[in-house]
């Protein structure tokens, strides 16, 4: 009898929970982002390590930058939602060859959640980059959604 | 409106609670159960017509045992006490309909939704009862972003158990855990959504076109009902749903599953504060034992 009112206030607590307006509140990126991080190659890949390059410019050809000369480990972009594949500038130092990426998706909308609607989605078919300064790169997770994955590891060796 | 609801839960909870404590301090001599009818159909072993003895005496020819071993000795018979007649009284049965106030509350909270529930429960025996609820939603949301439609049917059938130990066995107030089986059907769509993106400057538009989908849930309840005036019932209960399945679209959850909640989610907590009224209907016959029961060894 005496826990009498503390289950009440917990029930009381319940419930105010699951009368929560879910159309208030967006707690999902609404914008899916593509991650990459930048990973340094030694001993030809018996060694690996995460990197941060001092000056990371980066901007889709002909939009603004998203990034420009800052240090970054690791970087987050839009793809464009109104075409198949996006076209990427990554300048990692000020004394580094730029390199072009392309990317290569397909898109989905999707609806996200009452508070965030409707996001689209992109499932990765192809990237091609050239090889100024990056050494490589892999694919971890084709599927670009409203989660923060790092969806590409960028490989470098110096 | 949440002060009235919280007055009326305190109420209905502080009444139960002095029934029970009622029951708990009642003598010892008091029998849980109030009898108001003998079953004296079953004849009395002390008064057994002379004429059933010679049907259980001795049959006329004795085998004679040739095998030349002895027979083994009967126990003397101890004698069989007298099995007391059950009990047998009747229990008021009927049919208790009510309206669940809470939906109204939750449009508070909830502004996209409008809800209607209706429940009603009667009486199999003593202690159980069948419960079903019905009801209907209607969804609608529109902001900057997207704009939802969607309305849909649901009902619940299941059982209640109630816990309560009566003093008087035609009271009919309930302290009872049940589970039931809940089916809901419901059609939505979203007329129009944009999706914007800063950084590419884009603002994409679309549709969704009208989808049905059913959705199957199972839910476990606990609450009470209090027979605030003569056969009018206030009564709470908290609800766990656990959807078992539903075929919403793929990348598209409904906001709302008319009678579950949330349609995103897997299980949902619920409480429901329901005004009913009890139609007494009939009457239900009980027949108790009224030998003690056995002690486990």
């Amino acid at each position: 009898m005496k826990y009498i009112s503390g289950i009440i206030a917990i029930l009381l607590l319940s419930v105010f929970a699951a009368c929560e307006d879910e159309t208030k509140s967006c707690d999902q990126t609404l914008i899916s982002s593509l991650g990459m991080n930048f990973k340094k190659d030694t001993l030809q890949g018996f060694l690996v390590k995460d990197t941060i390059w001092p000056k990371v410019t980066l901007f889709a050809l002909g939009k603004d930058s998203i990034v420009r000369k800052q240090p970054r480990s690791s970087v987050f972009m839009s793809l464009d939602p109104l075409a198949d594949s996006s076209r990427f500038y990554l300048k990692l130092d000020s004394t580094m060859i730029p390199d072009t990426l392309t990317f290569r998706y397909k898109r989905k909308k999707n609806f996200v959640s009452p508070g965030c609607g409707f996001a689209t989605f992109f499932t990765i078919d192809t990237v091609i980059t050239t090889f100024h300064t990056i050494d490589s790169l892999h694919i971890n997770n084709r599927e670009v959604n409203s989660t923060n994955d790092t969806h590409i590891s960028l490989f470098f060796i110096y | 409106m949440i002060r009235t609801f919280l007055y009326s839960l305190s109420i209905s909870l502080a009444g139960l609670l002095t029934q029970a404590a009622q029951a708990q301090v009642k003598p010892a001599g008091d029998t849980s159960i109030k009898k108001t009818a003998v079953d004296t159909s079953a004849p009395k072993p002390a008064q057994r017509p002379a004429t059933a003895a010679p049907l259980k005496a001795a049959p006329l020819k004795k085998a004679v045992d040739t095998s030349g071993h002895k027979t083994a000795q009967r126990p003397p018979a101890t004698p069989v006490p007298a099995k007391k007649p059950d009990s047998i009284y009747y229990v008021p049965g009927g049919l208790r309909l009510g309206i669940d106030i809470s939906r109204f509350a939750l449009h508070f909270f909830q502004p996209y939704r409008t809800d209607v529930a209706v429940q009603a429960d009667a009486r199999i025996n003593k202690k159980l009862y069948g419960a079903f609820e019905l009801g209907y939603n209607r969804t609608s949301h529109s902001d900057t972003s997207y704009t939802y439609k969607g309305s849909g049917a649901y009902a619940t059938v299941g059982v209640d158990y109630d816990f309560l130990k009566k003093k008087d066995p035609s009271e009919k107030n309930m302290v009872y855990g049940g589970i039931h089986y809940g089916f809901a059907r419901n059609t939505y769509e979203v007329p129009a959504f944009n999706i914007h993106n800063k950084y590419w400057q884009s603002v994409t538009p679309g549709s969704f076109p009208k989808t049905n989908m059913t959705a199957h849930w199972i839910e476990l309840t606990f609450g009470m009902r209090v027979e605030a005036l003569p056969n009018f019932f206030l009564g709470w209960a908290v609800r766990e749903k656990i959807m078992l399945s539903n075929n919403a679209a793929e990348g598209f959850d409904p906001i709302v599953i008319p009678g579950f909640g949330s349609g995103s989610k897997s299980s949902q907590f619920d409480l429901t504060y329901t005004v009913s009224y009890y139609l007494p209907l009939y009457k239900l016959k009980i027949r108790e034992s009224r030998e003690p029961k056995k002690k486990k060894d």
